[in-house]
């Protein structure tokens, strides 16, 4: 008996026993192999059944549709920097699924998920080839070379041939500042999806406004882009999306990974839930790296004064916040994909590696987030401090990163 | 309502009778043979309502008429005449109160110009307008490039009408759609359903993903 099986059966042999709470791994097994409890877990997460975003997972996450689709983890390689400005390769010998056979334990998992987050073609954009063209051309659109690695892009072998897809780490992985490498989570405010997109296509759509850092991601007829997530700090989030549309937990993580592979193909196959699984164990964990806001001094004091009420110890996030509360740019929490009519009250752990602040981006540094003279862009906290103050509360938040 | 697909076993048998569906030749990639190209075949028997039997050479007319930007537009503004726009071929100044007004220029006259097969020059083809444009896209120019008794059409991308033709794809036997209209009823946010190539799946299906605009 694997691992796995050996997991699913005590999962739901406690599942069985009254108040006997599943561990993790269990919850992650049930997730694999129950519909039920995955079904149960997608209905519990979603905060407004009624808006876009939910309604179609409501309608279609059932074995007999999404459930049905065809498993995608195809033979694959890493975009690498001797691809540039060469021909679309050919599958090679190499070229291997993702390895799902892993032993059902938390440093597999998380290992696997790692794998998974920088190799897992995430979603398929024949448009990536403009970022291939020469190379100069990953910089042109705000991909990170790293080593001989490109972007976190993975060459898919697809049914209809090879084409270049996003891995996670496209858009959530940032180079180092301090030496080689990457950090793995952070998000890239330097990626340009709209100007690849235009550039594709010869276009000069609105996409092209988006700017480094934002995309659009929501099928509603409205200009509403939205920053990258630091998917480091998601443990702590309350809520996942800018809206808050999902209310947050390991599971609902879980169901959301999977759900946006599907959305990404545009309906057309599912990751594997191991690996979707694996992929949210491995996030969970990115937190454990983050430093906290230091329990004592002037910063800290300051801190709780003047952000403690929202951003709430130790995961420093909290409950949504109203929109016209926090009076940013209300145009993602209005929207009627994902809109709940208020705004995720967003973690600060790491806040200070993140090049965009607040739901559009509207703010680009934490200085200017607090500067007493900004009048646009909304969230007014802070802007009221004296200068020591200031200085304080910016010291304490540089070091969360 | 949706094409109901041939058997894989029937697309096998008719690739066999057909022999050489498969363009392009082979090669040695380390251990192991490959071939270069998609192999297609429309099992269907219909014709695709858009599809591309030959290239054309591009022409180089375009309209005179505009730009007319209303007063306090609010969307960027690059350029208010068509003399402004110099930097290329047939110059003209287009846009619309939601993506501003900029320069385009024909961009392309025939498909050498975009670079090797499969980018196509899609003439007129320009975004809301009329210039001739470069589809980097794609995995053929022409129906010949599919296979005998193939079909090469032009495919929206995941933004839709918005963007318009995003490449040319060739048809395959495992397609759920052909034309448009094989695609209504699909439910849909905005905009109506339409038959694209998914660049995932490989294999045209309905869609209707759309973007603003």
């Amino acid at each position: 008996m694997s691992s796995r099986a050996a997991w699913v059966g005590l999962a739901l042999l406690a599942a069985c026993t009254a108040d006997a709470p599943l561990s993790d791994l269990e919850r992650g097994a049930a997730y694999v192999s129950d519909p039920a409890y995955r079904r149960a877990a997608l209905e519990r997460s979603l905060v407004a059944p009624d808006n876009g975003y939910s309604a179609l997972r409501l309608e279609r996450y059932t074995e007999a549709s999404w459930g049905a689709l065809p498993v995608w983890n195809p033979r694959a390689r890493p975009v690498l920097v001797s691809d540039l400005g060469g021909p679309v390769p050919n599958p090679g010998v190499d070229w291997e699924p993702l390895d799902l056979d892993v032993p059902w334990e938390e440093a597999a998992l998380s290992a696997l998920g790692a794998r998974a987050f920088s190799a897992y073609p995430a979603q398929v954009e024949p448009a990536l080839l403009m970022a291939l063209t020469d190379a100069d051309a990953p910089a042109r659109f705000g991909l990170w070379v790293d080593g001989d690695r490109v972007g976190g892009l993975v060459w898919a072998e697809t049914p209809g041939g090879v084409q270049p897809a996003f891995s996670c780490a496209s858009c959530h992985a940032i180079p180092r500042d301090d030496g080689p490498g990457l950090v793995l989570g952070a998000p890239n405010h330097a990626i340009d999806f709209g100007a690849l997109l235009d550039a594709s296509h010869s276009a000069h759509t609105s996409a092209g406004r988006w700017g480094p850092g934002r995309v659009d991601v929501t099928p509603d007829d409205v200009d509403n882009p939205t920053v990258i997530a630091d998917l480091r700090a998601v443990r702590f989030q309350r809520d996942l999306n800018r809206a808050a549309t999902i209310s947050n937990d390991l599971m609902a993580l879980t169901v959301r990974l999977e759900t946006a592979v599907i959305t990404n193909s545009r309906e057309a196959v599912r990751p594997p839930r191991e690996l979707a699984f694996a992929l949210a164990w491995y996030l969970w964990g990115l937190g454990d790296a983050l430093p906290a806001l230091p329990a004592d001094g002037a910063g800290a004091a300051v801190f709780a004064r003047e952000c403690g009420r929202c951003h709430l110890p130790p995961g420093l996030a909290g409950p949504p916040v109203a929109l016209a509360a926090v009076a940013t740019d209300p145009t993602v929490g209005e929207s009627p994909w994902r809109g709940t009519g208020a705004y995720q009250t967003t973690s600060l752990r790491g806040v200070a590696r993140r090049g965009r602040l607040l739901a559009g981006g509207a703010i680009d540094s934490l200085e200017r987030l607090l500067d007493p003279d900004r009048v646009d862009g909304g969230h007014r906290y802070g802007q009221t401090l004296d200068d020591a103050d200031r200085a304080s509360l910016l010291a304490v938040m540089r070091d969360l990163r | 309502m949706r094409l109901t697909l041939t058997t894989v076993y029937a697309a096998m048998v008719a690739l066999a009778l057909l022999g050489g569906c498969v363009e392009g030749g082979q090669r040695a990639d380390g251990d192991a043979v490959v071939t270069d190209t998609v192999v297609t075949d429309t099992t269907t028997g219909r014709v695709p309502l858009k599809h591309r039997a030959a290239a054309a050479m591009c022409d180089d007319e375009r309209s005179t008429a505009g730009p007319d930007i209303p007063g306090g537009a609010g969307a960027p503004v690059d350029c208010t005449s068509h003399a402004d726009c110099q930097s290329g071929d047939n110059g003209r100044c287009v846009g619309n109160s939601h993506d501003g007004w900029y320069c385009t220029y024909d961009l392309c006259f025939a498909d050498e110009d975009c670079g090797p097969s499969p980018k196509v020059c899609e003439c007129g083809g320009g975004f809301r307008s009329d210039h001739n444009v470069c589809l980097h896209e794609g995995n053929c120019r022409v129906d010949a490039d599919c296979g005998a008794s193939g079909y090469c059409s032009p495919s929206l991308g995941s933004c839709g009408d918005y963007t318009g033709t995003v490449g040319y794809y060739c048809h395959t036997a495992a397609d759920e759609c052909v034309d448009d209209a094989d695609c209504a009823g699909e439910p849909s946010t905005f905009g109506s359903p339409y038959c694209a190539y998914n660049p995932t799946a490989g294999k045209w299906a309905c869609s209707n993903q759309q973007c603003a605009g």
